[in-house]
């Protein structure tokens, strides 16, 4: 259940850009989820639940783009696709791939909601 | 060793206070007074809002774990400047690595000086084991946590006395899992991964065994016992990690133990750790 730590390091950025953007709510929170990045997106997403609450992240959607896994062949030698670590080489059929895409587990953008009096005074924030 | 992770306020969200300071009403209300304002009464709670809200964008593009990555490059530098040899001994629980390290301490005696971060969920009990054998042990419970994380492994490499050429050893908590994700800044992985375990068990756990250096079948006394397939388990550990070296050793008995010995002292020597000043 290491999603509930991604989690709670998630929170602690939003809440570090809430400070230094001041705004004070979170619409939108998109992050990149890479296939091969061992973090599961049903844990993530109850783990979110669970850990927004109270915060500024509270009624936030959270919107996952997932990346594809790719792979470096030693046989082939080239970049192949790689769905999960265990595969074979889609080409040549060789074993024990290293993956190189898809591995990532980004927070990308955050949609947030401020009102305009805010932005000035926010400016001089952090 | 902790400079910059802000733990003094551990959990205190940059910004929390200024989040529930209730910033807004106070403005709206300053905003509408001022035009004399109709329709409500002294105190009266004000409709929200005239002024429009904004909805914007804020790329950030930070990798989530960049926190924890980012303690565990100190914690890398750090070790490095200090002239340690850093392992990260990861495994199942029971699998044996208190014991491994118990036999280890015993045969090095005091040829190499070594020191112990024991990550547990509770108890005191693996820390007190190594103490035992006079050896500096460091005990983290980490409660509900799955998983020590850099940051853990700073403040309990802090209250360690190291001296250049030490070995430290990290015990993780034993869980196949989750530590495989979290960077301590070790030069080393070493998982266990014992002949009771099942053949299959790499290919179940990939992402632990891909990351380890090194990979040490364990309880190999008991292989006679067992019908475990010692050539399919190393093929299964091949499968996902095909450059990580393998030794099988029985704590027990010893057996494979000089493999290991070697492995670690050449290691050591190699991440450069060795006491440079030698008359």
């Amino acid at each position: 259940m290491h999603e509930l730590s991604l989690v709670m390091n998630l929170l602690e950025l939003c809440e570090a850009e809430a400070s230094r953007g001041g705004f004070d709510r979170i619409d939108r929170i998109v992050l990149e989820v890479g296939e091969l990045s061992g973090v599961s997106l049903p844990a993530l997403r109850f783990s979110f639940d669970v850990v927004a609450r109270g915060s500024v992240t509270e009624s936030a959607v959270l919107e996952i783009r997932e990346t594809p896994g790719t792979g470096w062949c030693l046989h082939c030698e080239e970049t192949v696709p790689l769905r999960d670590p265990l595969r074979e080489c889609p080409a040549c059929g060789s074993p024990g791939l290293l993956p190189t895409g898809g591995t990532e587990f980004r927070l990308c953008e955050l949609v947030v909601r401020d009102r305009r009096t805010l932005e000035k005074s926010g400016k001089g924030v952090g | 060793m902790c400079v910059e992770c802000g733990c003094g306020a551990p959990g205190h969200g940059v910004g929390g206070e200024r989040r529930r300071g209730n910033v807004l009403p106070h403005h709206h209300q300053d905003h509408h007074e001022g035009e004399g304002h109709e329709g409500s009464g002294p105190g009266a709670f004000l409709p929200l809002p005239e002024e429009p809200e904004v909805n914007r964008t804020i790329r950030i593009g930070q990798d989530i774990l960049e926190k924890n990555n980012r303690i565990a490059r100190d914690n890398r530098d750090f070790f490095r400047e200090h002239g340690l040899f850093v392992l990260n001994l990861l495994s199942a629980p029971g699998s044996g690595k208190t014991t491994l390290l118990e036999r280890t301490i015993s045969a090095l005696g005091t040829t190499c000086p070594m020191a112990v971060i024991e990550g547990d969920q509770e108890t005191s009990r693996d820390a007190d084991r190594i103490r035992r054998l006079g050896v500096q042990a460091v005990q983290i419970n980490t409660g509900a946590g799955c998983h020590l994380d850099a940051h853990q492994v700073a403040h309990a490499a802090g209250d360690l006395e190291l001296f250049p050429g030490t070995v430290l050893v990290i015990e993780n908590i034993g869980n196949l899992v989750c530590p495989a994700l979290f960077d301590l800044g070790e030069t080393a992985r070493v998982v266990l991964f014992s002949v009771t375990e099942g053949e299959d068990k790499p290919l179940k756990y990939p992402r632990i065994f891909r990351g380890a250096d090194l990979t040490l079948l364990t309880k190999s006394d008991l292989l006679p016992h067992l019908d475990f397939d010692r050539t399919r388990a190393e093929s299964s550990l091949r499968g996902v990690n095909p450059r990580g070296e393998i030794i099988a050793l029985s704590s027990r008995t010893g057996e494979g133990f000089g493999l290991w010995l070697s492995w670690l002292l050449a290691h050591r020597e190699k991440a450069g750790s060795l006491p440079q000043a030698r008359a």
